[in-house]
C-alpha cells in the first residue's frame, strides 16, 4: 500500500479521457510508397465545418476553438493546396477532439483525409472518434487503415487489438498484438491486451507470461491483478489467484500513443494543464507534476484537487514543507476535502508530529469514512503513540471493508498483545495464517506468542516450532532465530535455545545491532537457568510502533 | 443391363449416403434429429390475453418505470395446465394512475386461450409491482406467489379453490424498499422451501435529486433520462427462512447484510455438486454475487474467487437476467448473467464446482449480445435433443438511449441459441418472425401452456403487451413430462437431481430453483429424448433431507406424469 496513490485526485476534467502516457515512440511517418492506399473519401467534396454551441466551455478554451475556426476559414478560403488545406482542418479537428466536441472533429477529420489521403493521422484520429463513441466496429476499419499506410505503427496495432477485443473477438486480435509486441517487446499495453486474448481462449500460461510482464513494466496498472489472478486460477495455482485478486484495481495499462498525447496538450486551461500534472504525478514524474499543476493553479488558483494534487507531487519529490501549505490551502477551500486532510496527516507524521497528525487523520476520516488509507494511518498513529485501545475500531473497521489490507490485520494483532490480550492475539494471528498465507509475518508473530506470552493457555512450544521452521528455511534473520529459541525452551529444550541464542547473539554482533545485547544475554542466562521467555517483545520493540508510510 | 437414368439415381443416392450415410443413419435412428427450433407469436385476440403493462412512464423518469414487468406459469388450480401471472406496476410515491392498474391472473382454458380470473382469485397486487416468484411454501400441493415490488412486496398463499390470501404480514416478509427477483429454495435442506429475495437499490424520492437528464446540444433543453443505477446506493438482498408455520425469519448472519449490491436476477443451483443449493445473484452496476450454501457452516461469498464477480477487466457490469444450467454436460451446472448494451452477456463454464470461465465468446454468444441488454434468460430444450438451448429477451433500459448512443436501441429483438452437440449456434434468424421484431423485453417465463411436450415461453414487455410464444419447433423428437413431487424432501422437488438414458444416450439435469428475471417457471420437467422412442431408465435423487434415489423404467413418453416421491409413477 503506497500514500501516493491514496492521494492522487482526478476531480473534474473534462478533457479526453484517453490521454495516455508516453512510453513508446511511434511518431506518424511519412508512408512509403507501395503504402499510399486511396481513400475512400479522395474525390469527394468538403463537408462544411459548423462551429458548435461552445458556450459551456471555459472562456480560455471558447477563445482557442474560436481563434482556430477563424484560422481554418481563412485557410479555406484562400484556396490552399490540399495539403495545406488538410492540415488546416486537421489542427482544428484535433482541438475539437481534445474538447469532446466529436462531431465537429468528425468533419474536419474527415475533410483532411478527404484532401490528404496518405497521411495517416487522419484516420487514426477518426479511428478514436468512433471508439470514444463505443462503435468498435467503425474504429477497426479505420485503424487498419492507418496500417495499410503504415503497417509498423504500434500504437494503431496495439488500438486494434484492443478494439477487437471490446468485439468479442479474442482470437482476431492476436495477429495485430503479435506484431505489436514484435515491434515493441516492451509495450505494456500490448502484453496486456495480449493476455487478455490468451486468457480468453484458456492459454493460461501465456495469459500469465503476458499479463506479468506487462504489469512488471506498468507496476501501477492495477487493471492488471484480475485478469492475472483469472489466469493463475486456470492454471491451478490459486496461491498467486488469491494474492492478486486482492491487489486489483481499476488502472488500465496504456499503449505509449504521442498522436493522442499530442492531442491532450492543445488545451490551454486549467483543466487540461491539470490533467497533465495528473498523469505525471501517476507515472511518478514530481517534477512534470509540479510545473503543470502549478499552472492550472495560477489558472484557477480556488481548485481544492488541484492543490491536493500538487502538494502530493511536492511531498514526493521531498519539499514536506510546501507539500503541507498545499494540502493546507485545499483544506481552507474544501474543508471537507479528506485527502487533503490525509495529505496534511502524512506530512506532519513524517516529520514527527504524531499529535497534530491524528488530528487531521480523525478529520480525514470524519469526512470520508470509506478511506482505507485515513484509516489505516489512523489507527496506526494511535497505536504508535500508545493510544492502543483506540486503534482497535479502526483497524477492524479496515479489516471489514478492505480484507486484502494485511496491515490492518497485523496492527490489530500487535495492538491486543501490546494490551496483554494475548489469547485473543494467538486468535487472530491464527486466522490471518490462513487469510495471508503468503505472508511470514502472521507466522512469525504467531510463533512469537505461542512461544513466550506470560499467559499459560496460550503458549505452545511445539506449535511455535513448526510455525518458525519453514520460515527459517528460507530467511535467516536475527529476529527468527530469537523466536526459535523462545519456541525451543518453551518447549523444554533448553539446550538447543541456548545454541539457537548464542546464534542469534552472532548475527546481532554481525549487524552491529548493539541495543539489543541486554535482552540477547538476558534470554541467554534464561534458557542457561532451564527458564523459558515470557516477554514476546520488549515494550519499546519496533513491532509496537509502526513507522509512517514512506 | 441398367438404364442410364437408373444408374444416375443409384449414383446420385450413394454420393448422398456417401461416407456420413451409417453415421446419418445412426442419428435417425437413435439419436437426436437436426432440427431448427421455432416459436410463434400467438396474438391476444386469439389467447384472449388483452391485459397490458402500465410502466407508469413519466416526463421525469423515474427509474422503476423501466425495470418490469415480471411474468410467470403456474397451474393454480391444479388441472394439469399451465396457466399465466403478469405483474403491472401501481400506486407509489411517485405514481399515481389515473385509472386503477393491477396484476392478473389468467386461467389456462386447455383450449390455447385463457381467462382474466385475477379479481376472484384476489391476486390484483396494489403496489408497483415488479416481478413474480412461484413456489409451494407450505407443501399443501398449491403453488403459492411473492411478488416483489418497489414498495409492498405480497405473499399471496394459494387456498385451494381458486383464491388466494394476502398473508403478508402474518408471514413476516412484509419488506419495503425495492425488491427484484426472488428465488424459492430449500437451503438448509428440511423440506421446506425457503425464499431469497434480491434488493436492488436505495431510491428513496424525500430525498429529492433522483432525476437524470442531458442537455440537448441544439436547443439546450433538458432531455430527461433513466438514471444509470451506480449513481445510486447498493442495498442487501435477504433471505427468509421458511419456519415451517406460516411464517419465514430472515436469516441474519452476517454475509448477507454485508454483501450490498443491486439485485436483479438470482438463481438456486448447486454448483459444486455438495447437495446444498447455492445462489448466483446478478447485480446491476456492481459486484455479481456466488453464494456457497456450505449447510450447517453456514454461507460463503465466492464470486471473486470463482471468477464470476466482474467481466474480465475486473470491472462490475450491470447484471440483470441469470440462470444456471450444465450446458456442456459434464454434470457441472455453468451460468449465465445476461447484462447492458456493450458489456456482452457471459457463459461462466464451470471448472469442477472450483472457478469459472467465460465461454460467451466462444459460443458467438459474446458478440451477438454486444450491443443488446438481456433480462429474461432461460435454458429450455426448444426441440427436444436432451441439449439445453437458451432463449434471450432484451430490450434497453432507457428509451431515449439512441441520443446518446445511437447504435443502441431501445427495443430489441429476442435471440434463441440452439445447442447443437458442441455449441450453442444462434439460430435467431431461422426460428419465427417474432425473432425480426423488437421488444421493450423484460420477464421471461419458460412453460408448456398447451401441453404438448414442446416447451412455450412468456415474455413480458414494459409497457406493452406480453408475448405468449407458442414453440412450433418440428415434432420429430419424444419427450417425456415429469411433474415430480416430494414427500420427506419440499414438494416442488427443487434441487432433484435427474438422469436417464433413452436410446442408449445418457443426460443428467439438476432442477434449479428461480432463474431468468422477475420471472417464474412451469414447475414439470420435460425431458427431450431425441429420436429415442423409449427411456431406457429414470433415475430420480430427492434432494435433502430425502437423499433417496430411485430408478424407474417404463416411464411413459410424449406424455406428463407424476412422480412422487417414494411412491413412484401416479
Amino acid at each position: 500500500m503506497t500514500r501516493g496513490s491514496g492521494l492522487v485526485a482526478r476531480g473534474s476534467i473534462g478533457v479526453l479521457a484517453g490521454i495516455l502516457v508516453f512510453s513508446v515512440s511511434c511518431e506518424s511517418r511519412a508512408p512509403s510508397p507501395e503504402s499510399r492506399v486511396p481513400s475512400p473519401e479522395s474525390g469527394r467534396p468538403e463537408r462544411a465545418v459548423q462551429m458548435p454551441d461552445v458556450s459551456s466551455a471555459a472562456p480560455t478554451v471558447q477563445a482557442q476553438l474560436r481563434d482556430s475556426y477563424a484560422t481554418l476559414q481563412q485557410k479555406v478560403s484562400a484556396a490552399l493546396p490540399a495539403a495545406e488545406r488538410a492540415s488546416a482542418y486537421g489542427d482544428l479537428g484535433r482541438l475539437f477532439l481534445a474538447t469532446e466536441y466529436l462531431d465537429a472533429a468528425e468533419t474536419c477529420f474527415l475533410n483532411a483525409q478527404t484532401l490528404d489521403p496518405n497521411e495517416l493521422r487522419w484516420p487514426y484520429f477518426l479511428a478514436h472518434i468512433h471508439r470514444r463513441r463505443n462503435e468498435p466496429g467503425k474504429a477497426a476499419a479505420l485503424f487498419e487503415r492507418v496500417l495499410a499506410l503504415d503497417p509498423n505503427h504500434v500504437a494503431a496495432l496495439v488500438w486494434l487489438g484492443d478494439t477487437m477485443l471490446v468485439e468479442g473477438r479474442p482470437e482476431a486480435a492476436e495477429t495485430p498484438l503479435a506484431k505489436a509486441l514484435a515491434l515493441a517487446p516492451r509495450e505494456a499495453a500490448a502484453l496486456d491486451r495480449a493476455g487478455r486474448a490468451a486468457l480468453a481462449r484458456r492459454d493460461y500460461r501465456t495469459a500469465v507470461k503476458d499479463l506479468a510482464a506487462a504489469l512488471e513494466l506498468q507496476p501501477r496498472a492495477s487493471g492488471l491483478h484480475y485478469p492475472l489472478s483469472l489466469a493463475y486460477r486456470g492454471l491451478g495455482d490459486m496461491r498467486n489467484a488469491d494474492a492478486h485478486l486482492k491487489l486489483r484495481g481499476d488502472v488500465d495499462a496504456s499503449p505509449g500513443d504521442p498522436l493522442m498525447e499530442q492531442v491532450g496538450a492543445l488545451l490551454q486551461n486549467a483543466s487540461a494543464a491539470e490533467v497533465r500534472g495528473a498523469n505525471a504525478l501517476a507515472a511518478r514524474q514530481w517534477a512534470e507534476a509540479i510545473d503543470n499543476l502549478r499552472q492550472a493553479i495560477a489558472l484557477a488558483p480556488d481548485n481544492a484537487f488541484t492543490h491536493l494534487n500538487l502538494g502530493t507531487a511536492l511531498f514526493e519529490a521531498g519539499d514536506a514543507k510546501a507539500a503541507l501549505a498545499e494540502f493546507q490551502t485545499a483544506i481552507r477551500l474544501s474543508p471537507g476535502l479528506g485527502k487533503a486532510r490525509y495529505g496534511a496527516g502524512i506530512v506532519l507524521e513524517s516529520a514527527g508530529r504524531d499529535r497534530e497528525a491524528i488530528a487531521e487523520f480523525t478529520k480525514a476520516v470524519d469526512a470520508d469514512p470509506a478511506s482505507v488509507d485515513a484509516r489505516m494511518s489512523l489507527a496506526d498513529a494511535l497505536r504508535r503513540t500508545g493510544r492502543e485501545p483506540e486503534s482497535l475500531p479502526h483497524y477492524a473497521d479496515v479489516i471489514a471493508r478492505s480484507p486484502a489490507v494485511s496491515q490492518a490485520a497485523f496492527g490489530y494483532a500487535m495492538a491486543l498483545v501490546r494490551l496483554g490480550r494475548y489469547r485473543e492475539a494467538r486468535d487472530r494471528l491464527d486466522a490471518s495464517v490462513k487469510t495471508y498465507a503468503d505472508q511470514p509475518g502472521f507466522p512469525h508473530a504467531l510463533a512469537r506468542v505461542l512461544a513466550a506470552a506470560p499467559d499459560d493457555s496460550v503458549r505452545d512450544g511445539a506449535k511455535a516450532m513448526t510455525l518458525v521452521r519453514p520460515l527459517l528455511q528460507t530467511q535467516r534473520t536475527l529476529e527468527l532465530m530469537q523466536t526459535m529459541a523462545m519456541a525451543m525452551a518453551e518447549a523444554g529444550r533448553f539446550e538447543e535455545a541456548v545454541q539457537w541464542q548464542r546464534d542469534a547473539m552472532t548475527a546481532a554482533t554481525q549487524s552491529n545491532r548493539r541495543d539489543l545485547d541486554g535482552r540477547l544475554a538476558e534470554n541467554l542466562s534464561r534458557y542457561e537457568r532451564r527458564l523459558a521467555c515470557r516477554v514476546p517483545w520488549p515494550e519499546n520493540d519496533p513491532v509496537f510502533r509502526p513507522r509512517p508510510n514512506p | 443391363m441398367i438404364s442410364r437414368r437408373a444408374f444416375l439415381h443409384s449414383a446420385g443416392q450413394a454420393a448422398l449416403l456417401g461416407a456420413g450415410a451409417p453415421r446419418l443413419a445412426a442419428a435417425v435412428l437413435t439419436g437426436a434429429a437436426a432440427v431448427t427450433p421455432r416459436f410463434d407469436e400467438v396474438p391476444a385476440a386469439a389467447s384472449g390475453i388483452t391485459w397490458i403493462h402500465d410502466n407508469a412512464r413519466s416526463a421525469a423518469r423515474f427509474l422503476p418505470e423501466s425495470l418490469g414487468p415480471g411474468c410467470a406459469f403456474l397451474d393454480y388450480d391444479n388441472d394439469g395446465w399451465m396457466d399465466i401471472y403478469l405483474v403491472n406496476s401501481g400506486p407509489s410515491d411517485f405514481y399515481t394512475p389515473a385509472t386503477p392498474v393491477r396484476n392478473a391472473l389468467y386461467r389456462n382454458n386447455r383450449d390455447g386461450t385463457f381467462t382474466d380470473v385475477t379479481a376472484k382469485a384476489g391476486v390484483s397486487g396494489g403496489s408497483f409491482g415488479m416481478g413474480v416468484a412461484v413456489g409451494d411454501y407450505n407443501n399443501d400441493g398449491y403453488p403459492d406467489l411473492f411478488v416483489t415490488a418497489y414498495g409492498r412486496a405480497i405473499l399471496y398463499r394459494n387456498n385451494g379453490d381458486g383464491t388466494f390470501t394476502d398473508v403478508t404480514e402474518k408471514s413476516g416478509l412484509a419488506t419495503r424498499g425495492w425488491t427484484t427477483s426472488a428465488v424459492w429454495f430449500d437451503y438448509d435442506n428440511n423440506g421446506l422451501l425457503d425464499l431469497f429475495v434480491c434488493s436492488y437499490v436505495e431510491y428513496d424520492l424525500s430525498r429529492g435529486g433522483l432525476a437524470c437528464a442531458d442537455r440537448d446540444k441544439k436547443d439546450g433543453r433538458l432531455i430527461y433520462h433513466y438514471c444509470v443505477p451506480h449513481v445510486f446506493k447498493p442495498t442487501a438482498s435477504m433471505l427468509w427462512r421458511n419456519n415451517g408455520d406460516g411464517t419465514f425469519s430472515r436469516v441474519r448472519d452476517g454475509l448477507f447484510d454485508r454483501a450490498l449490491g443491486k439485485a436483479l436476477g438470482a438463481v438456486a443451483t448447486d454448483v459444486n455438486n455438495d447437495g446444498f443449493l447455492d445462489l448466483f445473484v446478478a447485480s446491476d452496476t456492481a459486484q455479481n454475487f456466488l453464494f456457497l450454501n456450505l449447510g450447517p457452516k453456514g454461507w460463503q461469498e465466492n464470486s471473486l474467487k470463482a471468477g464470476v464477480a466482474f467481466g474480465a477487466t475486473g470491472n462490475p457490469r450491470s447484471g440483470m437476467g441469470v440462470d444456471a444450467a450444465d450446458f456442456n454436460g459434464d454434470g457441472f451446472e455453468d451460468l449465465l448473467v445476461a447484462n447492458i448494451d456493450h458489456e456482452m452477456y457471459s457463459l461462466y463454464e464451470n471448472h469442477k464446482g472450483y472457478f469459472f470461465t467465460d465461454a460467451a465468446p466462444d459460443h458467438g454468444l459474446a458478440q451477438a449480445t454486444r450491443l443488446l441488454s438481456g433480462w429474461g434468460a432461460k435454458f429450455l430444450d426448444v426441440d427436444n435433443d436432451g441439449r439445453p438451448d437458451l432463449l434471450l429477451a432484451n430490450g434497453h433500459p432507457d428509451d431515449v438511449i439512441a441520443l446518446r448512443a445511437p447504435e443502441v436501441h431501445y427495443t430489441q429483438p429476442l435471440l434463441l441459441f440452439q445447442h447443437d452437440g458442441r455449441r450453442l449456434r444462434n439460430v435467431s434468424a431461422q426460428a419465427g418472425a417474432v425473432f425480426a421484431k423488437t421488444f421493450a423485453a423484460r420477464g421471461l417465463a419458460a412453460g408448456d401452456f398447451d401441453n404438448d411436450g414442446r416447451v412455450d415461453a412468456l415474455v413480458g414487455c414494459n409497457g406493452g403487451a406480453p408475448l405468449l410464444l407458442r414453440n412450433t419447433t418440428p415434432k420429430i423428437n419424444h419427450w417425456a413430462g415429469l411433474t415430480l413431487q416430494g414427500r420427506s424432501c419440499n414438494r416442488d422437488a427443487i434441487g432433484s437431481r435427474l438422469t436417464w438414458s433413452a436410446g442408449g444416450v445418457k443426460r443428467s439435469r439438476l432442477r434449479n430453483g428461480g432463474g431468468s428475471y422477475l420471472s417464474s417457471h412451469d414447475p414439470r420437467e420435460v425431458l427431450g429424448l431425441g429420436r429415442a422412442t423409449a427411456i431406457d431408465w429414470l433415475e430420480i435423487t430427492w434432494p435433502l433431507p430425502s437423499g433417496r434415489t430411485e430408478r424407474l423404467r417404463n416411464v411413459p413418453i410424449d406424455r406428463y406424469v407424476t412422480i412422487v416421491e417414494g411412491k413412484g409413477l401416479q
